[in-house]
Protein backbone atom coordinates (compact mmCIF):
# COMPACT_ATOMS: atom_id res chain seq x y z
CA UNK A 1 0.00 0.00 0.00
CA UNK A 2 1.31 2.96 -0.94
CA UNK A 3 1.71 5.57 1.51
CA UNK A 4 1.09 9.52 0.60
CA UNK A 5 3.78 11.81 2.15
CA UNK A 6 2.45 14.72 3.78
CA UNK A 7 2.81 18.35 2.38
CA UNK A 8 5.33 20.51 4.18
CA UNK A 9 4.34 23.59 5.61
CA UNK A 10 7.43 25.31 4.22
CA UNK A 11 9.65 24.24 1.30
CA UNK A 12 12.60 25.27 -0.55
CA UNK A 13 13.06 22.87 -3.79
CA UNK A 14 16.60 23.49 -5.43
CA UNK A 15 16.71 26.98 -4.07
CA UNK A 16 19.72 29.13 -5.77
CA UNK A 17 19.85 33.23 -4.76
CA UNK A 18 22.72 35.13 -6.57
CA UNK A 19 22.83 38.61 -5.71
CA UNK A 20 24.84 39.53 -8.68
CA UNK A 21 27.13 38.05 -10.82
CA UNK A 22 29.73 37.61 -8.06
CA UNK A 23 27.80 37.32 -5.14
CA UNK A 24 25.88 34.16 -4.60
CA UNK A 25 23.90 33.42 -1.35
CA UNK A 26 22.39 30.08 -2.16
CA UNK A 27 23.47 27.14 -4.02
CA UNK A 28 20.41 24.69 -5.19
CA UNK A 29 19.16 24.59 -1.44
CA UNK A 30 16.72 21.75 -0.59
CA UNK A 31 14.83 21.77 2.58
CA UNK A 32 11.21 21.03 4.44
CA UNK A 33 10.09 21.91 7.43
CA UNK A 34 6.85 20.66 8.95
CA UNK A 35 4.41 22.38 10.76
CA UNK A 36 4.87 23.00 14.34
CA UNK A 37 8.79 22.41 14.04
CA UNK A 38 11.33 24.40 15.82
CA UNK A 39 14.15 24.99 13.65
CA UNK A 40 17.81 26.58 13.62
CA UNK A 41 19.90 27.35 10.69
CA UNK A 42 22.71 27.53 12.15
CA UNK A 43 25.73 28.99 10.09
CA UNK A 44 28.55 31.78 9.91
CA UNK A 45 28.14 35.12 8.81
CA UNK A 46 27.42 34.88 4.87
CA UNK A 47 26.17 31.23 5.13
CA UNK A 48 22.58 31.90 3.87
CA UNK A 49 20.56 31.60 6.48
CA UNK A 50 19.67 34.54 6.83
CA UNK A 51 18.79 34.50 2.24
CA UNK A 52 16.82 31.65 3.76
CA UNK A 53 14.52 33.92 6.08
CA UNK A 54 14.60 36.88 3.69
CA UNK A 55 13.08 34.04 1.17
CA UNK A 56 10.11 33.82 3.22
CA UNK A 57 9.61 37.09 4.14
CA UNK A 58 9.62 38.00 0.14
CA UNK A 59 12.55 39.95 0.99
CA UNK A 60 14.35 38.30 -1.50
CA UNK A 61 13.22 36.10 -4.58
CA UNK A 62 14.64 32.84 -5.62
CA UNK A 63 17.15 33.07 -8.86
CA UNK A 64 16.20 29.56 -9.22
CA UNK A 65 14.07 27.03 -7.67
CA UNK A 66 10.97 27.00 -5.65
CA UNK A 67 9.70 28.23 -2.63
CA UNK A 68 6.56 27.13 -1.14
CA UNK A 69 5.07 28.37 2.17
CA UNK A 70 1.34 27.04 3.14
CA UNK A 71 0.64 25.81 0.24
CA UNK A 72 1.74 29.00 -1.82
CA UNK A 73 4.64 29.47 -4.26
CA UNK A 74 6.35 32.28 -2.90
CA UNK A 75 7.97 33.62 -5.98
CA UNK A 76 4.72 34.03 -7.98
CA UNK A 77 3.32 36.89 -5.60
CA UNK A 78 3.23 40.55 -6.80
CA UNK A 79 5.29 42.91 -4.74
CA UNK A 80 1.22 44.06 -4.32
CA UNK A 81 0.63 41.52 -2.10
CA UNK A 82 3.77 40.72 0.07
CA UNK A 83 1.91 42.68 3.10
CA UNK A 84 -0.71 39.54 3.26
CA UNK A 85 2.21 37.12 3.26
CA UNK A 86 3.85 38.94 6.36
CA UNK A 87 0.77 39.34 7.98
CA UNK A 88 0.76 35.22 8.00
CA UNK A 89 4.14 35.18 10.00
CA UNK A 90 5.45 37.05 12.63
CA UNK A 91 9.01 38.55 12.19
CA UNK A 92 11.60 39.20 14.35
CA UNK A 93 14.28 40.97 13.47
CA UNK A 94 17.88 41.29 15.27
CA UNK A 95 18.08 44.66 16.29
CA UNK A 96 14.94 44.61 17.76
CA UNK A 97 13.30 47.72 16.00
CA UNK A 98 11.57 49.57 18.62
CA UNK A 99 10.71 52.94 18.33
CA UNK A 100 12.54 55.04 21.08
CA UNK A 101 9.84 57.38 21.44
CA UNK A 102 7.44 55.36 22.57
CA UNK A 103 7.05 53.23 25.74
CA UNK A 104 6.20 49.24 25.24
CA UNK A 105 2.27 48.95 25.10
CA UNK A 106 3.20 51.62 22.52
CA UNK A 107 5.66 49.87 20.30
CA UNK A 108 3.11 46.82 20.05
CA UNK A 109 -0.03 49.05 20.04
CA UNK A 110 1.57 51.15 17.14
CA UNK A 111 2.37 47.84 15.04
CA UNK A 112 -1.30 46.80 15.38
CA UNK A 113 -2.73 50.34 14.33
CA UNK A 114 -0.60 49.88 11.05
CA UNK A 115 -2.03 46.83 10.16
CA UNK A 116 -5.61 47.84 10.49
CA UNK A 117 -6.54 47.09 14.46
CA UNK A 118 -8.77 49.98 15.73
CA UNK A 119 -6.96 51.78 18.92
CA UNK A 120 -9.92 50.13 20.77
CA UNK A 121 -8.77 46.60 19.59
CA UNK A 122 -5.19 47.42 19.79
CA UNK A 123 -5.85 48.72 23.77
CA UNK A 124 -7.72 45.13 24.55
CA UNK A 125 -4.97 43.19 22.75
CA UNK A 126 -1.61 44.44 23.45
CA UNK A 127 -1.73 43.88 27.61
CA UNK A 128 -2.49 40.11 26.42
CA UNK A 129 0.30 40.08 23.88
CA UNK A 130 3.10 41.71 26.24
CA UNK A 131 1.44 38.98 29.34
CA UNK A 132 2.10 36.31 27.02
CA UNK A 133 5.88 37.54 26.48
CA UNK A 134 6.13 38.03 30.35
CA UNK A 135 6.37 41.78 29.37
CA UNK A 136 3.04 42.49 31.13
CA UNK A 137 4.54 44.71 33.93
CA UNK A 138 6.82 46.51 32.14
CA UNK A 139 4.04 48.09 29.78
CA UNK A 140 4.87 51.40 30.36
CA UNK A 141 8.61 51.41 30.42
CA UNK A 142 10.68 53.43 27.41
CA UNK A 143 13.23 51.03 25.10
CA UNK A 144 16.16 52.39 26.74
CA UNK A 145 15.17 51.24 30.14
CA UNK A 146 14.73 47.50 29.59
CA UNK A 147 17.53 44.69 28.83
CA UNK A 148 18.36 43.80 25.72
CA UNK A 149 16.38 40.83 26.46
CA UNK A 150 13.40 42.58 27.42
CA UNK A 151 13.89 44.69 24.16
CA UNK A 152 13.92 41.27 22.42
CA UNK A 153 10.18 40.16 24.08
CA UNK A 154 9.11 43.32 22.81
CA UNK A 155 9.69 42.90 19.26
CA UNK A 156 8.42 39.19 19.78
CA UNK A 157 5.34 40.60 21.48
CA UNK A 158 5.22 43.06 18.26
CA UNK A 159 5.31 39.71 16.20
CA UNK A 160 2.94 38.05 17.79
CA UNK A 161 -0.25 40.46 17.14
CA UNK A 162 -1.81 38.77 14.34
CA UNK A 163 -1.44 35.46 16.15
CA UNK A 164 1.27 33.51 13.70
CA UNK A 165 1.63 29.88 12.61
CA UNK A 166 5.15 30.62 11.39
CA UNK A 167 7.36 32.62 13.64
CA UNK A 168 11.14 33.96 11.68
CA UNK A 169 13.97 35.27 14.15
CA UNK A 170 16.76 36.34 12.58
CA UNK A 171 20.13 36.42 15.22
CA UNK A 172 17.54 36.94 17.99
CA UNK A 173 20.34 36.46 20.71
CA UNK A 174 22.86 38.52 18.38
CA UNK A 175 22.58 41.39 20.82
CA UNK A 176 22.42 39.52 23.99
CA UNK A 177 24.67 37.82 27.21
CA UNK A 178 24.09 33.99 27.56
CA UNK A 179 21.25 34.38 30.52
CA UNK A 180 18.90 36.64 28.37
CA UNK A 181 19.44 34.33 25.47
CA UNK A 182 18.12 31.60 26.84
CA UNK A 183 15.42 33.61 28.06
CA UNK A 184 14.44 34.31 25.10
CA UNK A 185 15.04 30.45 23.88
CA UNK A 186 12.37 29.11 26.68
CA UNK A 187 9.85 32.27 25.16
CA UNK A 188 10.58 30.71 21.17
CA UNK A 189 9.61 27.12 22.57
CA UNK A 190 7.00 28.24 24.60
CA UNK A 191 5.12 29.79 21.16
CA UNK A 192 6.50 26.51 19.96
CA UNK A 193 4.43 24.23 22.00
CA UNK A 194 1.70 26.61 21.55
CA UNK A 195 1.86 25.42 18.31
CA UNK A 196 4.19 28.24 15.66
CA UNK A 197 6.72 26.68 14.03
CA UNK A 198 9.86 28.49 14.55
CA UNK A 199 12.66 28.94 12.30
CA UNK A 200 15.64 30.68 14.01
CA UNK A 201 18.86 31.78 11.97
CA UNK A 202 21.58 32.44 13.95
CA UNK A 203 25.70 31.28 14.60
CA UNK A 204 25.51 31.56 18.11
CA UNK A 205 26.88 27.47 19.06
CA UNK A 206 26.28 27.89 22.49
CA UNK A 207 22.28 28.74 22.38
CA UNK A 208 22.16 25.90 19.50
CA UNK A 209 24.55 23.40 21.80
CA UNK A 210 22.03 24.10 24.73
CA UNK A 211 18.45 23.37 22.06
CA UNK A 212 19.86 20.17 20.64
CA UNK A 213 18.01 17.75 22.30
CA UNK A 214 14.68 20.17 21.86
CA UNK A 215 15.09 21.17 17.61
CA UNK A 216 16.08 20.14 14.81
CA UNK A 217 19.33 21.74 13.61
CA UNK A 218 20.51 22.57 9.64
CA UNK A 219 23.46 23.88 9.42
CA UNK A 220 24.45 26.05 6.40
CA UNK A 221 27.89 26.38 4.42
CA UNK A 222 29.08 29.24 1.84
CA UNK A 223 24.85 28.69 0.80
CA UNK A 224 24.65 25.18 0.96
CA UNK A 225 23.09 22.62 3.47
CA UNK A 226 25.86 20.68 5.16
CA UNK A 227 23.81 18.97 7.79
CA UNK A 228 20.06 18.39 8.52
CA UNK A 229 19.85 16.86 12.31
CA UNK A 230 16.37 15.96 13.25
CA UNK A 231 14.17 16.69 16.13
CA UNK A 232 14.50 14.13 19.19
CA UNK A 233 12.04 11.56 20.15
CA UNK A 234 10.96 13.23 22.85
CA UNK A 235 10.01 16.49 21.56
CA UNK A 236 6.59 17.02 22.21
CA UNK A 237 7.37 16.23 26.00
CA UNK A 238 10.22 18.02 26.39
CA UNK A 239 8.64 21.29 24.69
CA UNK A 240 5.26 20.55 26.90
CA UNK A 241 8.29 20.68 30.09
CA UNK A 242 9.73 24.34 28.61
CA UNK A 243 6.12 25.39 28.63
CA UNK A 244 5.35 24.67 31.65
CA UNK A 245 8.76 26.68 32.96
CA UNK A 246 8.17 29.02 36.19
CA UNK A 247 6.87 32.32 34.90
CA UNK A 248 8.30 34.20 37.49
CA UNK A 249 11.58 31.60 36.94
CA UNK A 250 11.99 33.17 33.56
CA UNK A 251 11.39 37.19 34.42
CA UNK A 252 13.20 37.19 37.62
CA UNK A 253 16.06 34.81 37.44
CA UNK A 254 19.10 34.40 35.32
CA UNK A 255 18.15 31.47 32.71
CA UNK A 256 19.59 27.96 34.10
CA UNK A 257 22.08 26.10 31.27
CA UNK A 258 19.96 23.10 30.04
CA UNK A 259 21.52 19.90 29.64
CA UNK A 260 19.36 17.23 29.06
CA UNK A 261 15.80 16.81 28.02
CA UNK A 262 15.83 14.15 30.90
CA UNK A 263 16.59 17.15 33.55
CA UNK A 264 13.77 18.89 31.96
CA UNK A 265 11.38 16.52 32.43
CA UNK A 266 13.07 16.27 36.32
CA UNK B 1 -12.23 54.10 8.19
CA UNK B 2 -11.91 57.34 10.55
CA UNK B 3 -9.94 54.88 12.70
CA UNK B 4 -7.81 54.15 9.98
CA UNK B 5 -7.92 57.91 8.81
CA UNK B 6 -6.55 59.17 12.26
CA UNK B 7 -3.73 56.81 12.10
CA UNK B 8 -2.33 57.87 8.95
CA UNK B 9 -3.17 61.47 9.42
CA UNK B 10 -1.64 60.96 12.90
CA UNK B 11 1.73 59.67 10.59
CA UNK B 12 1.56 62.71 8.79
CA UNK B 13 1.59 64.92 11.48
CA UNK B 14 4.43 63.36 13.01
CA UNK B 15 6.60 63.27 9.72
CA UNK B 16 5.90 67.25 9.42
CA UNK B 17 6.60 67.72 12.92
CA UNK B 18 10.03 66.33 12.06
CA UNK B 19 11.18 69.07 10.03
CA UNK B 20 9.28 71.88 10.73
CA UNK B 21 11.95 74.01 8.94
CA UNK B 22 11.56 72.66 5.62
CA UNK B 23 8.11 72.11 5.75
CA UNK B 24 7.77 75.58 6.57
CA UNK B 25 10.14 76.86 3.90
CA UNK B 26 7.28 74.39 1.13
CA UNK B 27 4.44 75.96 2.86
CA UNK B 28 5.68 79.52 1.81
CA UNK B 29 7.32 78.97 -1.11
CA UNK B 30 3.90 77.12 -2.44
CA UNK B 31 1.91 80.55 -1.05
CA UNK B 32 4.45 82.76 -2.79
CA UNK B 33 3.97 81.13 -6.22
CA UNK B 34 0.69 80.64 -6.10
CA UNK B 35 0.32 84.53 -4.68
CA UNK B 36 2.34 85.18 -8.01
CA UNK B 37 0.42 83.28 -10.38
CA UNK B 38 -2.81 84.33 -9.09
CA UNK B 39 -1.88 88.08 -8.75
CA UNK B 40 -0.78 88.39 -12.57
CA UNK B 41 -3.55 85.46 -13.63
CA UNK B 42 -6.25 88.29 -11.49
CA UNK B 43 -4.25 91.43 -13.97
CA UNK B 44 -4.54 88.85 -16.66
CA UNK B 45 -8.47 88.64 -16.50
CA UNK B 46 -8.61 92.10 -16.12
CA UNK B 47 -6.97 93.45 -18.71
CA UNK B 48 -8.90 90.92 -20.72
CA UNK B 49 -12.17 91.70 -19.65
CA UNK B 50 -11.16 95.63 -20.00
CA UNK B 51 -9.79 94.84 -23.70
CA UNK B 52 -13.04 93.38 -24.14
CA UNK B 53 -15.08 96.21 -22.81
CA UNK B 54 -13.04 98.00 -24.76
CA UNK B 55 -13.85 96.07 -28.23
CA UNK B 56 -17.58 95.94 -27.99
CA UNK B 57 -16.90 99.97 -28.39
CA UNK B 58 -13.86 99.30 -31.60
CA UNK B 59 -14.53 99.58 -34.77
CA UNK B 60 -12.85 98.77 -38.22
CA UNK B 61 -13.70 100.80 -41.30
CA UNK B 62 -13.24 99.49 -44.64
CA UNK B 63 -13.82 101.63 -47.39
CA UNK B 64 -14.47 100.15 -50.84
CA UNK B 65 -13.02 101.61 -54.65
CA UNK B 66 -15.38 104.26 -55.90
CA UNK B 67 -16.94 101.90 -58.36
CA UNK B 68 -17.75 99.04 -56.33
CA UNK B 69 -20.84 97.18 -57.14
CA UNK B 70 -23.61 96.32 -54.90
CA UNK B 71 -23.30 92.81 -55.30
CA UNK B 72 -19.23 92.68 -54.41
CA UNK B 73 -20.25 94.56 -51.17
CA UNK B 74 -22.35 92.42 -50.09
CA UNK B 75 -20.34 89.35 -50.95
CA UNK B 76 -17.37 91.08 -49.07
CA UNK B 77 -19.76 91.93 -46.10
CA UNK B 78 -20.81 87.90 -45.92
CA UNK B 79 -16.91 86.97 -46.23
CA UNK B 80 -15.90 89.79 -43.23
CA UNK B 81 -18.64 88.24 -41.55
CA UNK B 82 -16.88 84.88 -41.37
CA UNK B 83 -13.42 86.05 -40.01
CA UNK B 84 -12.96 84.89 -36.73
CA UNK B 85 -12.93 87.48 -34.21
CA UNK B 86 -15.55 89.48 -36.24
CA UNK B 87 -18.83 90.40 -34.65
CA UNK B 88 -21.30 92.78 -36.66
CA UNK B 89 -20.55 93.82 -40.05
CA UNK B 90 -22.54 97.03 -40.76
CA UNK B 91 -22.50 98.49 -44.63
CA UNK B 92 -22.72 101.98 -45.09
CA UNK B 93 -23.34 103.87 -48.21
CA UNK B 94 -21.45 106.13 -49.36
CA UNK B 95 -24.35 108.54 -49.32
CA UNK B 96 -25.38 107.89 -46.11
CA UNK B 97 -22.17 109.00 -45.19
CA UNK B 98 -22.22 111.97 -46.96
CA UNK B 99 -25.23 113.07 -45.87
CA UNK B 100 -23.66 112.71 -42.13
CA UNK B 101 -20.43 114.47 -43.14
CA UNK B 102 -22.70 117.76 -44.57
CA UNK B 103 -25.06 117.60 -41.86
CA UNK B 104 -22.14 117.98 -39.37
CA UNK B 105 -20.23 120.49 -41.83
CA UNK B 106 -23.15 122.00 -43.95
CA UNK B 107 -20.39 125.30 -44.68
CA UNK B 108 -17.39 122.85 -45.41
CA UNK B 109 -19.11 121.00 -47.58
CA UNK B 110 -21.17 123.37 -49.79
CA UNK B 111 -20.88 122.75 -53.37
CA UNK B 112 -18.80 119.67 -53.35
CA UNK B 113 -19.24 116.38 -54.65
CA UNK B 114 -19.47 113.37 -52.63
CA UNK B 115 -16.06 111.85 -51.95
CA UNK B 116 -16.56 109.14 -50.03
CA UNK B 117 -16.66 105.31 -51.24
CA UNK B 118 -19.05 102.89 -50.04
CA UNK B 119 -17.79 101.23 -46.51
CA UNK B 120 -17.93 98.34 -43.95
CA UNK B 121 -18.26 99.28 -40.39
CA UNK B 122 -16.91 96.19 -38.45
CA UNK B 123 -16.96 95.43 -34.51
CA UNK B 124 -14.26 93.46 -33.21
CA UNK B 125 -14.51 90.98 -30.55
CA UNK B 126 -11.63 89.30 -30.19
CA UNK B 127 -8.85 92.71 -29.57
CA UNK B 128 -5.89 90.30 -29.85
CA UNK B 129 -6.98 89.25 -32.95
CA UNK B 130 -6.94 92.72 -35.22
CA UNK B 131 -3.90 92.16 -37.28
CA UNK B 132 -5.16 89.32 -38.65
CA UNK B 133 -8.63 90.68 -39.20
CA UNK B 134 -7.28 93.70 -40.49
CA UNK B 135 -5.12 91.71 -42.80
CA UNK B 136 -8.18 89.32 -43.98
CA UNK B 137 -9.99 92.38 -44.58
CA UNK B 138 -7.83 93.96 -46.89
CA UNK B 139 -7.39 91.08 -48.81
CA UNK B 140 -11.39 90.91 -49.60
CA UNK B 141 -12.10 91.62 -53.03
CA UNK B 142 -13.23 95.24 -53.65
CA UNK B 143 -11.70 96.78 -50.65
CA UNK B 144 -9.45 99.23 -50.99
CA UNK B 145 -6.27 97.82 -49.13
CA UNK B 146 -5.04 101.32 -48.10
CA UNK B 147 -8.53 102.58 -46.70
CA UNK B 148 -8.87 100.26 -43.90
CA UNK B 149 -8.71 102.18 -40.78
CA UNK B 150 -8.35 100.86 -36.90
CA UNK B 151 -6.66 102.29 -33.85
CA UNK B 152 -3.89 100.48 -33.69
CA UNK B 153 -1.56 101.93 -30.84
CA UNK B 154 -4.11 101.12 -27.88
CA UNK B 155 -4.83 97.81 -29.00
CA UNK B 156 -1.05 96.81 -29.69
CA UNK B 157 -0.16 98.20 -25.85
CA UNK B 158 -2.97 95.88 -24.45
CA UNK B 159 -1.73 93.19 -26.35
CA UNK B 160 1.96 93.23 -25.65
CA UNK B 161 1.11 94.33 -21.76
CA UNK B 162 -1.51 91.27 -21.90
CA UNK B 163 1.54 89.06 -23.28
CA UNK B 164 3.91 90.65 -20.67
CA UNK B 165 1.61 89.37 -17.62
CA UNK B 166 1.56 86.24 -19.43
CA UNK B 167 5.42 85.68 -19.34
CA UNK B 168 5.85 86.94 -16.06
CA UNK B 169 3.32 84.82 -14.82
CA UNK B 170 4.82 81.89 -17.24
CA UNK B 171 8.43 82.45 -15.67
CA UNK B 172 8.39 83.69 -12.12
CA UNK B 173 5.47 81.35 -11.34
CA UNK B 174 7.00 79.00 -12.96
CA UNK B 175 10.35 79.22 -11.35
CA UNK B 176 8.98 79.60 -8.11
CA UNK B 177 6.64 76.84 -8.41
CA UNK B 178 9.67 74.48 -9.44
CA UNK B 179 11.41 75.67 -6.31
CA UNK B 180 7.67 74.59 -4.38
CA UNK B 181 8.22 71.20 -5.93
CA UNK B 182 11.78 71.04 -4.81
CA UNK B 183 11.42 71.94 -1.34
CA UNK B 184 8.51 69.35 -0.63
CA UNK B 185 10.32 66.70 -2.60
CA UNK B 186 12.71 67.29 -0.54
CA UNK B 187 10.69 67.66 2.68
CA UNK B 188 9.29 64.30 2.12
CA UNK B 189 12.39 62.40 1.13
CA UNK B 190 13.73 63.99 4.61
CA UNK B 191 10.03 62.61 6.16
CA UNK B 192 11.14 59.08 4.82
CA UNK B 193 14.48 58.93 6.05
CA UNK B 194 13.53 60.45 9.62
CA UNK B 195 10.81 57.71 9.48
CA UNK B 196 13.03 54.80 8.32
CA UNK B 197 12.28 52.92 11.56
CA UNK B 198 8.36 53.44 11.12
CA UNK B 199 8.40 52.46 7.96
CA UNK B 200 10.34 49.14 8.76
CA UNK B 201 7.65 48.25 11.32
CA UNK B 202 5.12 48.70 9.72
CA UNK B 203 6.44 46.27 6.48
CA UNK B 204 7.96 44.03 8.89
CA UNK B 205 4.22 43.60 10.34
CA UNK B 206 2.54 43.41 6.85
CA UNK B 207 1.10 47.11 6.60
CA UNK B 208 -0.30 47.42 3.27
CA UNK B 209 1.55 49.47 0.34
CA UNK B 210 -1.07 52.34 1.46
CA UNK B 211 -0.88 52.45 4.57
CA UNK B 212 3.07 52.96 4.59
CA UNK B 213 3.02 55.35 1.76
CA UNK B 214 -0.86 57.21 2.45
CA UNK B 215 1.38 59.44 5.41
CA UNK B 216 3.84 60.94 2.64
CA UNK B 217 1.15 61.96 0.09
CA UNK B 218 -0.83 63.38 2.68
CA UNK B 219 2.07 65.61 4.46
CA UNK B 220 2.80 66.43 0.02
CA UNK B 221 -1.01 67.79 -0.05
CA UNK B 222 -0.54 69.43 3.16
CA UNK B 223 1.85 71.37 2.31
CA UNK B 224 -0.24 72.01 -0.85
CA UNK B 225 -3.21 73.23 0.73
CA UNK B 226 -1.84 75.40 3.47
CA UNK B 227 0.65 76.76 0.58
CA UNK B 228 -2.92 77.45 -1.17
CA UNK B 229 -4.65 78.85 2.19
CA UNK B 230 -2.10 81.63 2.42
CA UNK B 231 -1.27 82.35 -1.02
CA UNK B 232 -5.28 83.59 -0.94
CA UNK B 233 -4.75 85.61 2.05
CA UNK B 234 -1.94 87.56 0.75
CA UNK B 235 -3.64 87.70 -3.07
CA UNK B 236 -6.60 88.99 -0.92
CA UNK B 237 -4.73 91.57 1.41
CA UNK B 238 -3.33 93.26 -1.59
CA UNK B 239 -6.70 93.38 -3.73
CA UNK B 240 -8.08 94.80 -0.81
CA UNK B 241 -5.15 97.32 -0.20
CA UNK B 242 -4.77 98.12 -3.63
CA UNK B 243 -8.56 98.63 -4.20
CA UNK B 244 -9.11 100.87 -1.23
CA UNK B 245 -6.37 103.11 -2.66
CA UNK B 246 -8.26 103.14 -6.22
CA UNK B 247 -11.55 103.98 -4.77
CA UNK B 248 -10.10 106.61 -2.27
CA UNK B 249 -7.94 108.48 -5.05
CA UNK B 250 -8.82 107.17 -8.34
CA UNK B 251 -12.38 105.57 -8.52
CA UNK B 252 -13.18 108.26 -11.50
CA UNK B 253 -10.65 107.12 -13.69
CA UNK B 254 -11.14 103.28 -13.11
CA UNK B 255 -12.90 100.39 -11.56
CA UNK B 256 -11.34 97.11 -10.64
CA UNK B 257 -12.27 94.25 -11.85
CA UNK B 258 -14.05 91.69 -8.75
CA UNK B 259 -12.30 89.54 -6.43
CA UNK B 260 -14.04 86.38 -5.47
CA UNK B 261 -12.39 85.30 -2.23
CA UNK B 262 -13.49 81.51 -2.72
CA UNK B 263 -13.40 81.25 -6.28
CA UNK B 264 -9.97 82.39 -6.68
CA UNK B 265 -9.09 80.72 -2.61
CA UNK B 266 -10.47 76.97 -4.42
CA UNK B 267 -8.76 77.63 -7.84
CA UNK B 268 -5.42 78.15 -5.58
CA UNK B 269 -5.78 75.60 -3.28
CA UNK B 270 -6.71 73.01 -6.02
CA UNK B 271 -3.48 74.09 -7.56
CA UNK B 272 -1.46 73.94 -4.20
CA UNK B 273 -3.17 70.38 -3.23
CA UNK B 274 -2.25 69.15 -7.23
CA UNK B 275 0.98 69.88 -6.94
CA UNK B 276 1.36 68.95 -3.51
CA UNK B 277 1.01 65.35 -3.92
CA UNK B 278 2.44 65.09 -7.51
CA UNK B 279 5.69 65.89 -6.00
CA UNK B 280 5.21 63.45 -3.14
CA UNK B 281 4.30 60.93 -5.36
CA UNK B 282 7.61 61.40 -7.36
CA UNK B 283 9.45 61.70 -4.19
CA UNK B 284 8.16 57.85 -3.16
CA UNK B 285 7.72 56.74 -6.60
CA UNK B 286 10.75 54.48 -6.32
CA UNK B 287 10.23 51.70 -4.02
CA UNK B 288 13.73 50.91 -3.09
CA UNK B 289 13.49 54.46 -1.41
CA UNK B 290 10.98 53.17 1.18
CA UNK B 291 12.62 49.99 1.52
CA UNK B 292 12.77 49.95 5.83
CA UNK B 293 15.37 47.24 6.13
CA UNK B 294 15.28 43.57 5.51
CA UNK B 295 14.48 41.52 8.92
Amino acid sequence: MECTKPIPYIEFANVSVHYNEEVTALKNVSLSIGKGEFVFLLGSTGAGKSTLLKLLTRDVCESSGKVIFDGQELGSISDYHVPALRRKMGIVPQDFALLARKKVWENVAYAMRAVGYTRKEARNLVPEILDHVKMGLRVDAFPHQLSGGEQQRVAIARALIHRPKLLLADEPTGNLDQTHSMEIMYLLLQLNAEGATILVATHDMMVVEQMREVSRIVTLEGGKVVSDERLAPKLLDTQLAFAEIDEEQVVNEPARPIDTPEELNA
Amino acid sequence: MLDRLEFVMGEAIQGMRRHLLMSFAAITTVAVALYLIGGLGYLYLSLQKYAQELSGRYEIQAYFQQDAKMDKIHQAAEAARAIPGVGMVVHIPKEQAWKKTRRENPELTEGLENPYPDALKINVTKLEKTPEIVGAIQSLPGIQADAVMYHDPTQRFLNDLMKLVQWLGLILGGLLFATAGVLIYNAIRLTIDARRREIRIMQLVGASHWTVRMPFLIEGATQGILGGIVGTILLWATYSTISNYVQANLSSMHKMQPFGVLPVGFTLVILGVSYGLICSILAIRNPARLRGGAI
